[in-house]
């Protein structure tokens, strides 16, 4: 064997080592999750399950504040993705198509949101809120999974708004289209993947949102991440059915990841706090 | 100055956005700063206190009370996870950059996990890996015991040292510092490399002479962001932190959740923004303009 070729083995061996680490550290937490949403039988003393199944997973849809907490959870994502969206595409489109001081103002004073600590918006919130008799109200809810979203929405869509040529509209227009017509038939096909990606941002956000519901709406209105908190986060510890809500909001999460980057050609990073 | 019918249009769909931004970003920030003096912003009480007083102050410096050793422990923990995390995500980038392994592109995909897993669900995998049952604890636990270094198992998660926050925010932030120094190395002129390397450079010199000053800024950027991270997110010292001592955001939690003490809340809530303050200040400053210049 030559010099070159064990060189060569010697480095890949090292490749193997170092990208089979990494890649063990990722997916092992997953793996023991998975253990503990299946497992139906488990005893103390044994490193593994012994009978897989799915009773954890009836037993979070049977359980009437579990089941609750799927159905706020993902009620509230695509009310809040609809009410994000709203706001962010006559934003988006200004700051997209126009690049004046008062762009780049209202572009800083929204990523400035990026770097404000959630906890300290939400203690801010919880007067204003108690004042006006929102607390622990569905609706009031919907505005609070906005503030964390609204940058990353906004980004996007401004994005998408900044690839459409100027020209395009002023030929249409020129020709004759109405101020409808040029978004139907000039911004909306352009567009649609920046806004498209925007709204998903948000929908991933409000699914993941944690604190703020909890200072707001807990415990009327329990999420997916309160009913996960309240199983680990107590005295009373229970594992299981943590895991089982736990994939039934990370499974969409990786869907959503996968269709991001393969369809809408983005990466997804938001974990909710 | 003139006002055109396209400046009106641009204020008319701003306006939503700034209204949405002043009631529910704004307004809480101001109630926080006025609150952490005693004055209520919305005429609410604020319990004895009646403001604009420095109470709150003087009880987050009392060494007495737990706030300041809340933020000490913040710091501490925050520095750590921030020192490993951006370590580790450098080294690993760097070993992709000067070694190119084949496999690593077929792969790639699954540095994005905890990326796009909620805070919430990636503390409570780490949670069932490190309570005493937890494949990690037992691990860890039989290899001290082994080397004799403790006497029994120690608690790993919900623990006095903050182990347990450690472990789920580096899982993050690795990943995130990772992503954030790949692209920049990606961008270094392989010319530069092949030349240190034709003028004698080993792989160490070609990382330290080269990669290092090149990326200098990207490591500042990127140090800042990740500890900026890890001092704010609150899900994984809730979950995997101890009851005693606690990261300053849990407090500010209990603060205005079980004891309603307001004034102390609003007063480690001006700390959390003049760190952000500061870190952003630190961010986009010093470090986004010369990464930007450094790129090109």
């Amino acid at each position: 064997m030559t010099v070159m070729a064990v060189a060569d083995r010697r480095q890949r061996l090292w490749d193997l080592l170092v990208i089979g680490f990494v890649v063990f550290y990722m997916v092992f937490p997953i793996f023991v999750l998975l253990e503990y949403a299946f497992a139906e039988v488990w005893y103390a003393y044994q490193l593994f399950p012994t009978k897989l199944g799915f009773k954890w997973f009836s037993w979070v849809l049977r359980h009437y504040d579990t089941r609750m907490a799927i159905i706020y959870s993902y009620t509230l994502a695509p009310l809040a993705m609809l009410a994000t969206l709203a706001l962010c595409i006559p934003a988006g489109y200004v700051l997209g198509t126009r690049r004046t001081k008062l762009s780049l103002l209202t572009e800083n004073l929204v990523n400035m949101n990026m770097a404000l600590p959630v906890i300290v918006i939400g203690t801010g919130l919880l007067p204003l809120y108690f004042k006006l008799g929102l607390l622990n109200n569905y609706w009031a809810i919907i505005p609070a999974h906005m503030i964390g979203a609204i940058p990353y929405t906004l980004r996007s869509i401004t994005a998408a708004f900044m690839q459409v040529p100027r020209d395009l509209e002023e030929v249409a227009r020129v020709l004759g289209a109405t101020k409808i017509q040029v978004i139907r038939k000039v911004y909306l096909p352009l567009t649609w993947r920046g806004i498209l990606a925007g709204g998903i941002f948000a929908f991933s956000w409000s699914l993941n949102e944690f604190i703020l519901t909890l200072l707001l709406g807990f415990p009327t209105i329990k999420t997916l991440p309160i009913a996960i908190y309240e199983y680990v986060g107590g005295y009373y510890l229970t594992p299981q059915p943590a895991a089982a809500l736990s994939l039934l909001i990370l499974i969409p999460s990786i869907f959503i990841a996968i269709f991001l980057e393969k369809y809408v050609k983005v990466s997804l990073g938001m974990g909710g706090g | 100055m003139k006002i055109t019918k396209e400046d009106i249009i641009s204020v008319v769909f701003l306006l939503p956005l700034y209204a949405f931004l002043s009631v529910m970003v704004f307004i809480p920030i101001l109630n926080v700063i006025l609150g952490s003096f005693g004055i209520s912003l919305f005429g609410l009480s604020m319990g004895k206190v009646k403001g604009p007083v420095l109470d709150g102050y003087l009880n987050f410096v009392n060494p007495s009370k737990p706030y300041l050793y809340s933020l000490f422990f913040t710091i501490y923990i925050s520095v750590i996870a921030t020192v490993i995390s951006v370590a580790a995500g450098y080294l690993f980038a760097i070993y992709l950059t000067v070694k190119r392994p084949p496999i690593w592109s077929k792969i790639s995909s699954i540095m994005t996990i905890p990326l796009f897993t909620p805070y919430v669900v990636g503390a409570f995998m780490w949670w069932t890996l490190l309570f005493p049952r937890g494949y990690l604890a037992i691990v860890i636990n039989r290899i001290l015991m082994g080397l004799g270094l403790t006497k029994g198992p120690i608690p790993l998660v919900n623990d006095p040292y903050g182990i347990g926050i450690l472990f789920g925010e580096v899982w993050i932030r690795f990943v995130i510092s990772f992503m954030i120094f790949y692209g920049p190395l990606q961008l270094i002129s392989q010319d530069l490399v092949d030349a240190a390397r034709s003028l004698g450079a080993s792989t160490w010199q070609v990382i330290l002479k080269v990669y290092i000053p090149l990326t200098k800024y990207a490591i500042v950027a990127t140090s800042a962001i990740v500890l900026l991270a890890t001092m704010a997110g609150i899900s994984i010292p809730l979950i995997l932190g101890g009851s005693w001592p606690q990261f300053l955001n849990v407090m500010i939690y209990l603060d205005v959740t079980k004891t309603f003490d307001f004034i102390s809340a609003y007063t480690s809530g001006v700390f959390y923004l003049v760190a952000s303050a500061v870190l952003g200040y630190i961010l986009f400053r010093f470090t986004a303009r010369r990464i930007e210049f450094q790129v090109r």
